[in-house]
């Protein structure tokens, strides 16, 4: 069988989370007995490409200068270049079976492309967050009061973006849906996040979890508590919703006794980009921290440092203040056997078992947060409980496997033929 | 010329016999002292231009009053001018008395023919038959030809006018205009202005009866207590309850009635033009009827005069012996006329009477109570009603006609032309015209203010004559009006703004003035000049629903105002619309032989389309038997569409057309344009903003239009997004807010039964948004209407048309499944959301116009259910 994996980004110029579990999937399916070839296509913003061009970048591996014309409908914005390009390039490639990593910045009409091009291909497609429920980046937060959303319904996206009608978010659910009415199977990196578009409207029957596929840990990742301070780690992109604001907040309540007991070392990136107001909370509350030598900024780090740097933190936090996905910073932490404080919403509440392999706070409680953070500094034996029931996450190929599978598990009568 | 007669009632008496232009004889003398002649001394203001002793021989006085050298003879040192008044004093050592006179004058003729090249007529002075007069033809004082008049005429003669020789007939030097020559005639020393009988704009040439015999000299007093032609200058003390004073010159206060000469009439009738009817008795005048003026204009006569003797008059048609009591009748004081005879002024009476159509051409004048004096007045003898622009009486006959609509507008037009201004000082009526804009052809809009105390009224005219009543003008309250007139008019300053249509002829640049009739007068209060308004109705309709009329009498407002206005804009672009070749692209093979077109407006939005198509690629039926109709009827869209209907053909390939029909033609038009080009023998009329989303439901609809022969139009139920009705036919609800039936959608947004009944169920109307109907039917009556403003109450309209010109019924289909409507997503892009709701408004009031009486008839709302 011939695999196609579509991404919409190239590692190679983009490091999200998405994008490199599409480039890894794509590296491990060959190493199935059933894959013969697979095939790379990323959509890129080169500006060196001419504007819908599907061209090779390197063996094995395309790249489709492609973009979002209507964010609204999640539409594409060279319509003839997916009925002209992309079309020709299916028609070469000519797959078995194709997997949508995600389908942002190439747009919906990328599945009944496929599926009208290649009727008997099977077509797959990962959600990676609430996108095409929610016109807030896909967020699932309140628009103006930024608080969490619960449920989807047309009136109410209406009040968050006024500009839009209730008949407008209705043409956009019939739209998205038609088109997503192409794809055989969906795979969804969380179970929270499969039970939200359950109830958007995909069958249960035609979505299923899979999680994002991580390297093989290596044993002497693990680590006990060292002597000294005990340390906790902040991992990611800093902006309003990760909630580095919440962790920063928790520290400074903290009793200075407890804050003498340890450190914090944040590994984030991006802060300048931010809000100016953004960017002027966060220094306030960092300043008096780093003075008193309980933070340690330590800034950006490139994804081959990631494993030096959880090697030097006891606990890795995740204070996101919205729902997430599958956060592979969550993942991550448990390769290097790192117990995990989270927020008790969404992808985090589910990945992270309270009490079990790491702790849970009150979503945007910093005072919830700061007793956690006590309790994991002096709590006798805790850390070590919780670390020596990390889980060992999926690696790459089992990862390709379940994906693979999914031909086989059933999924296949949902193929049009 | 004319004297009269007087003595004193004291020791001086004396008469005036004779008065002209070179002198001035009489008698007088003192009863106490018949040996002492009398000093006589003529003035003119303090000028003595003559004196004399009377000691003349005089036996008609020694006769009667025993003094028998009495007379005088004064020979002026200068000529006295008619209009200037003379004191002639008659003077003892002891006491002396005044004769106030003014010299009237002699001449008496016109001008008969007046072209651009020439004028002919005649002119003499009757009491100086021998003088030949020199008449002159002037522009601005410059002469353009003179001649004498002493031509013979046979006709002159035979009414007896001296010899006769009096015509004359002038060559001007150049091609003039008629209506700017003035004719003056000169002789013995006087120049008199000579008037012109009648001049038609459309003729270069008027004759005129020469019998007609008018007062012809303006500007000249007539001794003779204002009977003949006086000339008024005090318009202003005319108004009011009580008219007092009209006439400032004629003077006559040296007669005594006391002693006046007896000349007992007992029954005395005459007609008009004529000296004052006066009944004598021994102890003097005790009656008098004159008339002054008498007007006439189209089936308005206009007589005013004076009378004393009773207190009210009377007025017969001759012929007929019946009363004709005038439409409008006023009395007013004559303190020269009660000077003149020495009556108390409330017992003389000045008056004025108008008619509208009177009963007859002649009329009688008499006295309640005292047949003895008769005056009979030719109506059609009146003078025309530009005679009354300078007179005090304009503004009377001005407000008489604007109140009663009589006349027409030749008449009215010199009164308006030359209608006072409200004076500064006057209260009563305050206004200004903020806006006057109109399209020629169509009518026009005037905004402003204007306030009045009780019983003022108000309204437009131009200079044309042209006049429009604003009692039913739209008003609304003006907080800034109040702040400024509620001091002068308290709570009659409110509801000051007004809006008031102008439904005359206009011409931009021309006058339109504001008018209000205080009491009896009619005064200018402001005036504007037209300016151009939008001839798009749209346009205009913005323009006009912004002034701030109330909401509840808006649909009134239309019936008076500018619905007529707006709705001949709606005609006019109909009629100027060009005629274009609509732009159709097909994409793909269209369906040879369809059983039904779907014809599909767009406007403002497109991105419809895109989930439309999605749903006709899957329902097979409908891709194979339909073809695809979209009407761009928004210019903005035309390439996009265009771009995206290529790409939804490549992405669907479902075969559908584009039109563009060159310009915006509306929801109707666009659909009349669709439905001009669909080659199936049913068209289905759908909204863009309609989604199918199950196929099959076209398929229903056209099987159970089919099978039901005597269902003329065909709806669907529709959905909104959440599953509840949206449309299972519309019912009419009248409103009383809108005065007008609404549209209505029973059971909108409930949630929807299942249907028990697969076949079509009967309702008043049905939506546009998703109509099947046959083209047949539909070219028959005319498709949609496209008179609507923007778009609305078209499908009803059509409804009702197959209704009652083809006699079938209406009827929705409930088991159509899968039919959403997002209903108003496009026409929610049109203006503000006060110009939609006026817009509605509009619409509804045109819809009830139209359609009221029929909709009276339906099923009512409230039994929609078993309708």
């Amino acid at each position: 069988m011939k695999a196609l994996v579509i991404s919409h980004a190239h590692p190679a110029f983009s490091i999200g989370g998405a994008e490199v579990a599409a480039y890894n999937l794509y590296r491990a399916l060959p190493g199935l007995d059933d894959i013969s070839e697979a095939v790379f296509l990323a959509r890129t913003d080169l500006p060196g490409r001419s504007h819908g061009s599907i061209s090779l970048f390197r063996e094995n591996e395309y790249l489709w200068r492609q973009g979002i014309g209507d964010w609204f409908r999640l539409s594409t914005e060279n319509r003839s270049s997916v009925l002209e390009e992309f079309r020709e390039f299916l028609l070469l490639v000519r797959p078995d079976i194709v997997f949508v990593q995600h389908f942002l910045h190439l747009g919906v009409e990328i599945f009944p492309e496929i599926k009208r091009t290649l009727p008997k291909c099977f077509l797959v497609a990962t959600l990676h967050e609430y996108l095409a429920i929610c016109n807030r980046n896909g967020q699932f937060v309140r628009n103006v009061s930024k608080k969490l959303c619960y449920e989807e319904e047309i009136e109410r996206c209406s009040t968050c973006f006024p500009e839009y009608s209730a008949g407008d978010f209705w043409l956009r659910k019939h739209y998205i849906q038609s088109q997503f009415s192409y794809v055989d199977i969906f795979v969804s990196p969380s179970a929270f996040l499969m039970s939200r578009y359950i109830d958007w409207g995909i069958s249960a029957e035609r979505i299923t979890v899979i999680e994002n596929g991580q390297p093989a840990r290596s044993s002497h990742e693990a680590a006990s508590v060292r002597a000294g301070r005990v340390r906790f780690g902040y991992f990611g992109q800093i902006n309003e919703y990760k909630g580095l604001d919440i962790l920063l907040s928790a520290v400074g309540q903290l009793p200075e006794s407890v804050r003498e007991q340890i450190v914090v070392d944040v590994n984030g990136a991006n802060l300048e980009s931010q809000g100016e107001w953004f960017q002027d909370l966060i220094k306030k509350l960092r300043e008096p921290l780093i003075e008193e030598g309980c933070l340690r900024w330590a800034g950006a780090y490139e994804p081959h440092e990631v494993s030096r740097r959880m090697r030097n933190v006891d606990w890795v936090v995740v204070p996101s203040i919205w729902w997430e996905n599958s956060p592979m910073v969550i993942q991550e932490a448990f390769v290097h056997g790192r117990p995990v404080i989270c927020s008790n919403i969404g992808g985090m509440a589910e990945k992270v078992r309270d009490g079990v392999d790491g702790l849970h706070f009150e979503v945007r409680n910093p005072l919830d947060l700061a007793d956690v953070l006590a309790r994991a500094a002096t709590e006798e034996g805790l850390h070590a409980r919780l670390s020596g029931n990390a889980p060992t996450p999926i690696g790459y190929a089992d990862c390709a496997r379940l994906h693979v599978d999914l031909l086989k598990g059933g999924f296949r009568r949902f193929v049009s033929e | 010329m004319q004297g009269q007669s007087s003595v004193t009632n004291t020791g001086i008496h004396g008469a005036v016999d004779s008065f002209y232009t070179l002198g001035v004889t009489g008698w007088a003398f003192d009863k106490g002292n018949l040996g002492s002649p009398l000093i006589i001394s003529a003035f003119v203001d303090a000028e003595c231009v003559g004196t004399a002793v009377a000691n003349l021989a005089r036996p008609d006085v020694g006769q009667k009053r025993g003094a028998y050298n009495c007379g005088f003879e004064i020979l002026f040192t200068r000529s006295v001018f008619p209009g200037e008044k003379i004191i002639v004093r008659a003077s003892s050592d002891s006491e002396f008395r005044d004769f106030r006179l003014t010299l009237i004058s002699e001449l008496e003729g016109h001008v008969e023919q007046l072209s651009f090249a020439s004028a002919t007529g005649w002119a003499w002075l009757p009491n100086s038959p021998d003088v030949r007069l020199i008449v002159i033809a002037k522009i601005d004082d410059e002469i353009i030809g003179s001649s004498e008049a002493s031509g013979n005429r046979v006709d002159l003669v035979a009414s007896g006018r001296g010899d006769g020789c009096y015509g004359f007939s002038i060559l001007f030097d150049s091609m003039v205009d008629p209506s700017r020559v003035e004719f003056i005639a000169v002789g013995d020393g006087v120049e008199y202005s000579l008037n012109v009988l009648n001049i038609n704009s459309d003729e270069s040439v008027v004759r005129r009866d020469l019998d007609v015999n008018l007062p012809q000299i303006s500007g000249v007093e007539n001794v003779s207590f204002g009977g003949g032609g006086s000339a008024f200058s005090v318009p202003e003390e005319l108004v009011g309850a009580e008219l007092v004073g009209v006439v400032g010159v004629a003077d006559a206060s040296f007669v005594l009635p006391s002693e006046m000469e007896v000349d007992v009439a007992d029954f005395q009738s005459a007609v008009w033009p004529c000296q004052p009817l006066e009944l004598r008795l021994e102890e003097g005048c005790s009656a008098a009827l004159a008339v002054d003026h008498v007007y006439f204009c189209d089936n308005v006569a206009v007589v005013s005069g004076w009378f004393f003797g009773s207190a009210s008059l009377v007025f017969v048609d001759p012929l007929t012996a019946a009363g004709c009591a005038p439409s409008f009748f006023k009395k007013f004081k004559r303190e020269d006329v009660s000077r003149g005879y020495s009556k108390p002024s409330d017992l003389v009476h000045g008056f004025i009477a108008m008619w509208v159509a009177p009963p007859s051409d002649k009329i009688e004048l008499s006295m309640d109570g005292l047949q003895q004096l008769k005056l009979s007045i030719g109506l059609a003898d009146g003078v025309a009603f530009s005679k009354l622009q300078n007179s005090e009486f304009g503004s009377i006959v001005a407000a008489f006609l604007l109140r009663t609509g009589g006349g027409n507008v030749d008449g009215l037009a010199p009164l308006i032309h030359a209608l006072p201004n409200l004076p500064a000082n006057r209260s009563g009526a305050r206004g200004f015209i903020e806006t006057a804009r109109g399209v020629p052809g169509i009518g026009g809009l005037v905004a402003g203010w204007a306030v009045g105390e009780p019983g003022v009224a108000f309204y437009l005219a131009d200079d044309g004559g042209q006049s429009q009543d604003m009692s039913g003008a739209a008003r609304w309250n003006r907080d800034d009006i109040i702040q400024a007139m509620g001091s002068e008019f308290g709570v009659h300053a409110r509801d000051g703004g007004v809006l008031q249509a102008w439904n005359h002829k206009l011409a931009v640049g021309d006058l339109i003035k504001l008018i209000a009739v205080v009491d009896d007068g009619a005064y200018v209060v402001a005036s504007a000049r037209w300016s151009p308004a939008p001839v798009d109705p749209v346009a205009f309709a913005q323009w006009a629903f912004g002034y701030p009329t109330p909401r509840e009498k808006f649909s009134q407002r239309l019936t008076q105002h500018d619905g007529r206005i707006i709705n001949g804009l709606i005609e006019r672009a109909a009629v100027h619309r060009p005629k274009v070749d609509p732009d159709i692209i097909s994409f793909g093979s269209l369906c040879q032989s369809p059983r039904c077109s779907i014809i599909i407006p767009l406007y403002r939005r497109f991105d419809f389309m895109l989930n439309q198509m999605i749903e006709f690629a899957r329902d097979s039926w409908l891709k194979d038997n339909c073809e695809i109709i979209y009407i761009i009827d928004d210019p903005n869209l035309v390439g996009p569409v265009k771009s995206i209907a290529e790409k939804l053909f490549a992405t669907h390939g479902v075969p559908l057309r584009v039109v563009w029909a060159g310009q915006n033609r509306g929801f109707s038009g666009a659909n009349n344009v669709g439905a001009s080009l669909a080659a199936a023998p049913y068209l289905l009329l759908m909204n863009s903003d309609v989604i199918p989303t199950a196929p099959g439901w076209l398929e229903h609809m056209l099987a159970a239009l089919i099978a039901n022969e005597r269902v003329g139009v065909l709806g669907a139920r529709l959905h909104f997004p959440n599953g509840s009705i949206q449309h299972d036919g519309i019912a009419f609800r009248w409103t009383p807010d809108w005065g007008a039936y609404l549209n209505k959608h029973p059971s909108a947004g409930l949630c929807a039964a299942l249907a028990d009944v697969n076949q079509p169920v009967a309702r008043p109307a049905v939506t546009a948004a998703c109509m099947l109907v046959s083209v047949l039917d539909y070219a028959s009556i005319g498709g949609l209407n496209e008179t609507f403003l923007i778009g609305d109450f078209e499908d009803t309209d059509l409804c009702l048309r197959v209704r009652t010109l083809l006699g079938k019924s209406v009827a929705c289909l409930q088991t159509v499944e899968g039919l959403i409507h997002l209903e108003r997503q496009s026409f929610s892009a049109i203006g503000t959301p006060s110009f939609r709701d006026h817009v509605a408004r509009f619409n509804a009031w045109k819809h009830q116009m139209a359609w009221g009486s029929t909709i009276s008839s339906l099923p009512s709302y409230d039994n929609f259910r078993e309708s």
